[in-house]
């Protein structure tokens, strides 16, 4: 039987947000002004894709790992202070601008770890409060349903407004953007969620699935996905597909299972 | 949580300045209005520590306080309030730090007044003021030398009353600038109707079509002069800016009508684009026609879901923009509409989030104008009666106009014969034979009938489109709506199997039923308004909706619903194909900040006293969201989630003329 102490993280679904606040200028900065950040590694674990990402325990008093789920043995308490360590992935990624604030990619086998690690930056962090990245659907399918970019999208989630037995379809294949049943919809729909594919050397693609409030999720083998994704979201962000907004992304989940 | 901020006037131009529960500065001379802790949070007591009121026109209020939210010092929020006024954020606090803020925020503020207290002493002349320096293009007065002096007078009034408020909007609330301007093109339309002066020669029709507009432009004055002191009353200064209504004397309540606007601009805007009327009247004659189904024996309603003349699948055509309503809460008439005025009930002020006063309401009144363009374009002109008659004789259609008009006639007609024949029900008395036979009218009888029928017609085809598209076909929370909204009118009691059979076609025109028989579809739809109106009854104490309870679990009254139902399922069928369009119930309820499947059931996240960074994208699916999830009833306990919600509705940017 498995050691649940010793879970493997990988081959697990990673959820993620991008926070970015204008005191936050580095990853010190970020230990800095929240406590209990610590990493696993003295080193950056990855940085591979030009951008620099830890793997590190993020210490709380509460285990934010739900009960009944496998993960929660994991997060191991601490002597001393009786905090808990929750395993998660940061990384800080360049926005298109090199003068501006960099962004942080926020990971977290459960979402609840990721909202609770929210949550705790909102009261660390006021005047301002800090910032998310929420995609632009609108034009990032517009681009992808016209030309031709590093990444494609192979799952489309709609919602339908006016539907009161049907709220959402969600249309997957090689195209889904071009596709007639798309443009059929169109009229009737507003896009929601889409699962980006990024492409990588030698390995299957890197699915990651984004929605519409700035929730993102991707199947993680190892912590080299971690950095395809925050890639790919860096690249959102210099393409001009993310915006930023106050309104937490994590209160606006669907649930574990997404949306897929 | 309602507390009143008061100005009482001590004389030497000095007030006193209080917070507190007490009204009682009125009757001293003095001006009060209802504020609220903008954030939930308890608020620091206005104390002769504080040595400053900051009153804030913010253009888009509720992206102004998030800012307070999310940008500024976490201790503002305690010191934070809101009201119902264009002046509605107001902050306390020391006057050095109300002028920072004032001028670091002053691009989101329209105007401000900055009250400097000593020991809660205001002396007006010490008042701070900034107000937006905003100008509109001044309108060409509409000439009045050539008419008649009744109608010269109210033209010359139109003419004040409009300039009046643009000149107020283009300061405090831009977004309703184009609906001025466009109402006076509207309205000089109307002045160009009236006949010159000197009209000896005068017919009585001349007379009678003379008063007719001079009406409708009396009706447009008294629409302005309400828009003006509610929605754009309140301006500084607002110590000499009284609002006649004592509660909200001194603020008055500009941001709470801005919030009916914006409502109603994006009903409006979804319906604009959407130009129903305009592609109806430029297509209709051209369109290959469909079977009416004058013989009933012949009905198969899937063939009307394919009619090229679908509203839905219309051609495109010019637009037409018909002249904008005036927005204003009514203490007189409640919700209703007229051609230029749409009136919320005043009650709403203070409960739009109840659900016996909820601003949904808005929605059915707005649907009536929908009704009444599409009506207009199907409606026979003079030329078409004998027509008609000659269809009705046996004649083919030729066109798509032409089916509609006869299957406008047929649906009235058998309307009209069964609620004489229901009415009749336990009398021994049978207007129909047992074939439901109408004989072929003549084209005096159709004329008739039309003017007989048309708005119960109407109010049918309203209600399935209140049901299609603010309640999305949901028919649970669409009849509580309804009925909790008809439970504070008492007249329904008198017609409750009119009111019911309205909600049975409503519910019917959404059954998707493999035999589209209106037996099939009463059996489908009576148990459901059974069921939902008897849980209604369970948690909502009405006599209205007990006695409609009542009355579906009559045997006499469930034998004439369903013998009226039978005819009246035919304009539930029509108003679906005819007068719905899915696209526009998409846009009205389209909105990024709408969550799928949320683990509470809600589709927007944030409660009251949180303000989100976007804006409300659609009022219309915030409000039922809100709705659906409103469990209790009119109390104090809502007037804060109702200013809430409606200050959340006020977008500068919705603007559609």
């Amino acid at each position: 039987m498995a050691d649940e102490t010793s879970f493997s993280f990988d081959g697990r679904r990673y959820s993620a947000v991008v926070v970015s606040h204008q005191t936050l200028r580095s990853f010190d900065d970020l230990r800095t002004r929240v406590d209990g950040i610590e990493p696993v590694r003295a080193r950056p674990t990855l940085d591979d894709e030009g951008h620099t990402a830890w793997r590190v325990d993020w210490l709380s008093r509460q285990n934010h790992y739900p009960y009944g789920s496998t993960l929660r043995k994991s997060a191991r308490q601490q002597r001393g202070d009786g905090r808990y360590r929750h395993r998660c992935l940061i990384a800080a990624i360049a926005s298109a601008d090199s003068a501006a604030t960099p962004r942080f990619v926020f990971a977290s086998p459960h979402i609840r770890v990721v909202g609770a690690w929210c949550a705790t930056l909102e009261d660390l962090l006021d005047h301002p409060r800090p910032q998310y990245a929420v995609p632009r659907l609108d034009a990032l399918f517009h681009a992808l349903g016209t030309s031709s970019t590093a990444y494609k999208a192979t799952q489309i989630t709609l919602q339908i407004p006016s539907g009161v037995d049907v709220e959402k379809v969600a249309l997957t294949g090689k195209s889904p953007l071009i596709s007639s049943l798309r443009a059929t919809l169109a009229p009737v729909t507003r896009p929601y969620a889409v699962r980006l594919e990024m492409p990588r050397e030698g390995r299957r693609p890197l699915r990651l699935h984004l929605d519409r409030h700035g929730n993102c999720w991707w199947h993680q083998a190892n912590d080299r996905a971690f950095g395809v994704a925050a890639h790919a979201l860096a690249s959102l962000g210099s393409d001009g597909y993310l915006g930023f907004t106050h309104d937490l992304p994590t209160k606006r989940i669907v649930s574990e299972d997404g949306f897929s | 949580m309602r507390q009143f901020l008061s100005a009482l006037p001590l004389g030497d131009q000095t007030y006193k300045i209080t917070i507190g529960p007490s009204t009682d500065a009125v009757s001293r001379g003095g001006l009060v209005s209802p504020v609220f802790p903008a954030f939930q949070l308890p608020l620091d007591e206005l104390d002769d520590a504080a040595t400053g009121l900051l009153l804030c026109f913010p253009e888009d209020p509720a992206g102004f306080l998030s800012v307070i939210q999310n940008e500024l010092p976490r201790d503002l929020q305690s010191k934070t309030m809101i009201s119902y006024g264009l002046a509605s954020v107001i902050v306390m606090g020391q006057v050095d730090e109300l002028r920072d803020l004032a001028s670091a925020q002053q691009d989101r503020l329209t105007a401000f007044e900055l009250w400097p207290l000593t020991k809660l002493q205001l002396v007006e002349r010490e008042i701070e003021r900034y107000a937006r320096d905003a100008t509109s293009t001044p309108l060409v007065p509409i000439p009045t030398a050539s008419l008649p002096y009744d109608a010269g007078c109210q033209v010359r009034q139109l003419n004040v009353n409009l300039a009046l408020a643009l000149h107020r909007a283009a300061t405090y609330a831009p977004e309703l600038v184009g609906a001025f301007t466009a109402l006076a093109e509207a309205v000089a339309l109307l002045v160009d109707r009236f006949r010159p002066a000197g009209g000896s020669d005068w017919t009585v029709d001349d007379v009678r079509q003379h008063h007719y507009y001079v009406s409708r432009v009396l009706e447009v004055n008294a629409g302005l002069a309400m828009v003006i002191s509610q929605t754009l009353g309140g301006v500084p200064p607002l110590l000499s800016s009284e609002y006649p209504v004592g509660e909200y004397g001194l603020l008055g309540i500009g941001a709470a009508t801005r919030a009916l606007w914006s409502f109603y601009h994006h009903l409006r805007r979804c319906f604009l684009e959407a130009n129903h009327a305009g592609r109806l009247a430029e297509n209709a004659h051209k369109l290959a026609p469909f079977d009416p189904f004058l013989n009933w024996a012949t009905l198969d309603y899937t063939l009307w879901d394919n009619a090229p003349a679908k509203l839905a699948d219309l051609p495109s055509a010019a637009g037409r923009t018909p002249a904008p309503h005036l927005l204003h809460f009514s203490s007189r008439f409640g919700f209703h509409e007229t051609e230029y005025t749409l009136g919320a009930s005043w009650q709403s002020l203070h409960a739009s989030s109840s659900r016996e006063w909820h601003l949904l309401t808005v929605t059915h009144e707005f649907f009536h104008s929908q009704v009444r363009q599409i009506t207009s374009v199907i409606y026979p002109r003079d030329t078409d009666w004998d027509r008609l008659s000659e269809l009705f004789a046996g004649e083919k259609p030729t066109n798509a106009l032409e089916s509609m008009q006869v299957a406008l006639v047929l649906a009235m007609q058998h309307y009209g014969a069964a609620r004489s024949a229901s009415a009749a029900v336990g009398t021994g008395i049978n207007h129909l034979d047992e074939e439901g036979f109408i004989p072929h009218p003549t084209a005096t009888e159709i004329q008739d009938t039309l003017a007989d029928e048309l708005r119960y017609f109407q109010e049918v085809v309203v209600h399935v489109l209140d049901f299609l598209y603010t309640f999305h076909g949901d028919a649970a929370t669409y009849l509580a709506a309804i009925w909790q909204s008809w439970s504070t009118v008492p007249s329904v009691t008198e017609r409750i199997h009119d009111y019911l059979l309205r909600s049975l076609c409503a519910l019917a025109s959404d059954s998707v039923l493999p035999k589209r028989d209106a037996g099939e579809a009463f059996k489908a739809v009576f148990p459901l308004a059974t069921d939902s109106l008897s849980d209604l009854a369970a948690r909502f104490d009405s006599p209205v909706v007990a006695q409609a309870v009542d009355y579906l679990a009559s045997d006499l009254g469930q034998r004439r619903l369903e013998l009226e139902f039978t005819q009246a399922y035919y304009i539930a069928r029509f108003a679906r194909v005819f007068f719905f369009d899915p696209k526009v119930a998409t846009a009205l309820r389209a909105d990024d900040l709408t969550s799928l499947e949320p683990q509470d059931g809600r589709q927007y996240v944030f409660e009251p006293g949180e303000y989100p960074d976007s804006s409300i994208e659609s009022p219309l699916a915030f409000l039922s969201d809100r709705f659906e999830h409103e469990t209790i009833n009119a109390g104090p306990e809502l007037e804060f989630p109702s200013l809430w919600q409606l200050l959340l509705l006020v977008d500068p940017m919705r603007k559609v003329w």
